[in-house]
């Protein structure tokens, strides 16, 4: 009985999991097709996935396409859904979000010279993939700028998630619009190991601000919901990062460094559409209207002084005049 | 500098809190011969109901029961699967870890219509209103909550209930003999389901101390290892209430010398890997003479000799 009853289990459960797990929906035929598999933040994050997705949405509506998506929960699993993709020959771009999964990209382009690829957030040097970064490190200039001069303490701070190269741009960024303002300016920088721990990085920005810092920005993907929670808790201000935050808590986050998706997918989609791909690196900032700095939906008083300086740096860096570190 | 040290003193409390609770759960489940290592599970949907209860009550409290609630259902899942079906303890264990990642961000999307946090939900008050005025101890316990005289009255109630007390002797017999335990007259069976129940249940406690006991939201995987780091404070701390506790505070003060020390200019890695290389040598040091509840893992099957 019992084991008949296994029996039945297991036959059940091979027959419900292809009807689960496969919810790609009809092949339409002629129309344009994309897919994009997300970094392992997943959807939800408000923040790089949300912000793409968006985007994608956005265009959605002057652009005809349909749009599949994968959420992968572990980078191992990168190369599996990129090669499956690939493998359907029914995408007219396939874009893989985040730096994380370059490796599986490149091997996967290699894999598929026919197939046309974005990679968001890393360079790849493979033939047929379009590949973008933004200059991260432009927006938290600015962000910088405006703290270092905002601080009444002379001490401010950045939380990363962990010591890589993307997270570092906004960090290197940040500082060195803090020094440009105040060469004085102590800095604390801490990293709280990941994207997915705001217990960890709240305890740290108690800590900072423990220290004298009064203005901390995250730069720690869903972590840095635990600094905007430590800055309310003791009175201090926060600096939000990748999308606009200012909204979540209005009266703590002073401003956002953002980046915008909506210009950069809608110009890849549409020339892919129309069949002029451009393969190659695109590195946007601030000229190409792709980051900014903003303080839309911030309650924070910030002096309308530093605001007009802000909007002459803010010119010297699109034109070039200032040129801003990548790296730490 | 005394500010310093006091703020991470405080720091410390903080971060152990939700890894002594999470541990003595563990010790309950353990002691009665059910390993558990489903408790990072456990914490995360712990964590995701304390918010659930907050967020539709508005009312922390609320959210606190509906972890209680979890953590007994998921217990008594667990105890159900491994006492009465003999399932394997360490696989049921994965199986509750799977089962909390995946089930946290659907019911998340299914209450807020968000895969990835929830919006801010109703706290516990710290304690800083009561004690705002007295100098030093405003510093260390200001920022914590009730959850924190919560964890320190059950350390102690554990420590007389193991220790002190004929049920507290007979937990200690089924973890080490049941069949000797079953010849006594005790109901083996179900004192390991009560048990496991409760450990299951403290374990959710610790997960709603992180969720509406310090940020006030729920975020997709934010017990972040937690619970792991519960397990290793299990067995450094002997499976005995009082070195739990102090192994639990011993774990938070590293934690908290980490995040003081990156303010100096170490490199990064060496200093987050800190915790970990003093775990792995503290329990080296310590499991030599070390020795846990003699049955755990083993099902309890009556009549039926090694």
């Amino acid at each position: 009985m019992k084991k008949l009853f296994v029996i039945l289990a297991i036959v059940l459960i091979c027959i419900g999991m292809p009807l689960f797990a496969g919810g790609s929906g009809e092949k339409t035929s002629g129309g344009n097709r994309i897919a994009v598999m997300y970094g392992v933040g997943g959807l939800g994050d408000q923040s790089f996935n949300d912000n793409i997705n968006n985007a994608i949405i956005a265009a959605q509506e002057t652009l005809d396409f349909e749009y599949d998506y994968v959420e992968p929960t572990a980078v191992s699993e990168f190369e599996t859904f990129l090669r499956e993709f690939a493998l359907s020959g029914d995408y007219t771009l396939i874009i893989s979000a985040g730096s994380d999964s370059a490796d599986a990209l490149n091997k996967v382009a290699g894999e598929f010279p026919e197939q046309y690829f974005v990679l968001l957030d890393s360079a790849s040097a493979q033939d047929n993939v379009i590949s973008v970064t933004f200059k991260d490190n432009e927006s938290t200039f600015l962000a910088g700028y405006v703290a270092a001069l905002s601080s009444e303490t002379g001490c401010i701070g950045v939380i990363g998630a962990m010591d890589i190269d993307v997270i570092n741009g906004f960090i290197a960024g940040w500082e060195a619009g803090a020094r440009y303002a105040d060469p004085d300016i102590e800095i604390l920088r801490m990293y709280c190991g990941g994207f997915q721990d705001p217990v960890t990085a709240k305890e740290m920005a108690l800590q900072m601000y423990a220290r004298g810092a009064d203005i901390i920005m995250g730069a720690a993907g869903g972590s840095g919901l635990g600094i905007f929670q430590a800055a309310e808790e003791t009175g201090n201000y926060a600096v939000g990062v990748d999308s606009n935050q200012n909204p979540l808590k209005p009266a703590t986050i002073m401003m956002s460094a953002v980046r915008n998706f909506k210009p950069v997918i809608y110009s890849i989609l549409s020339d892919s559409f129309d069949g002029n791909v451009e393969t190659g690196l695109r590195n946007v900032g601030i000229a190409e209207g792709a980051v900014e700095c903003t303080f839309d939906g911030s309650e924070v008083q910030v002096d309308q002084s530093i605001k007009d300086a802000l909007v002459t740096i803010e010119g010297e860096v699109r034109e070039g005049k200032i040129s801003v570190p990548s790296a730490l | 500098m005394a500010d310093t040290i006091l703020s991470m003193l405080g720091s410390t409390l903080r971060i152990s809190l939700p890894i002594i609770l999470c541990a003595l759960g563990g010790m309950f489940s353990e002691r009665c011969g059910i390993l558990n290592i489903g408790m990072e599970g456990i914490m995360l949907l712990g964590a995701l109901f304390g918010a659930i209860g907050s967020y539709v009550s508005g009312n922390a409290y609320v959210g606190l029961l509906f972890a209680i609630v979890l953590g007994a259902v998921i217990g008594l899942m667990h105890a159900f699967l491994t006492i009465k079906c003999h399932t394997n303890q360490i696989i049921d264990g994965v199986a509750i870890n799977l089962l909390g990642d995946g089930l946290s961000i659907l019911l998340l999307d299914l209450v807020w219509g968000n895969k990835g946090k929830s919006t801010e939900v109703a706290g516990f008050a710290t304690l800083d209103s009561i004690i705002h005025d007295i100098p030093v101890i405003s510093d260390l316990f200001g920022s914590l909550n009730i959850l924190f005289l919560m964890m320190i009255i059950l350390v102690i109630a554990s420590y007389f209930y193991v220790f002190r007390t004929p049920w507290g002797l007979r937990l200690r017999v089924i973890g080490d003999k049941p069949e000797a335990a079953d010849s006594m007259g005790i109901n083996v069976e179900r004192s390991q389901m009560l048990y496991v129940m409760v450990g299951a249940i403290l374990a959710a406690i610790a997960g709603a101390a992180l969720s509406i006991g310090s940020i006030r939201y729920f975020s997709k995987g934010m017990v972040a290892g937690r619970g792991y780091m519960a397990l290793a404070a299990l067995v450094f701390g002997m499976w005995h209430p009082i070195l739990i506790f102090l192994s639990g505070l011993f774990f938070g003060f590293i934690q908290a010398l980490q995040i003081n020390l990156q303010v100096y200019d170490f490199p990064v890695q060496f200093i987050q890997m800190i915790p970990y290389v003093i775990t792995i040598v503290m329990l080296v040091l310590t499991s030599k003479n070390n020795k846990g509840p003699k049955n755990t893992g083993k099902p309890y099957i009556r009549g039926i000799r090694e």
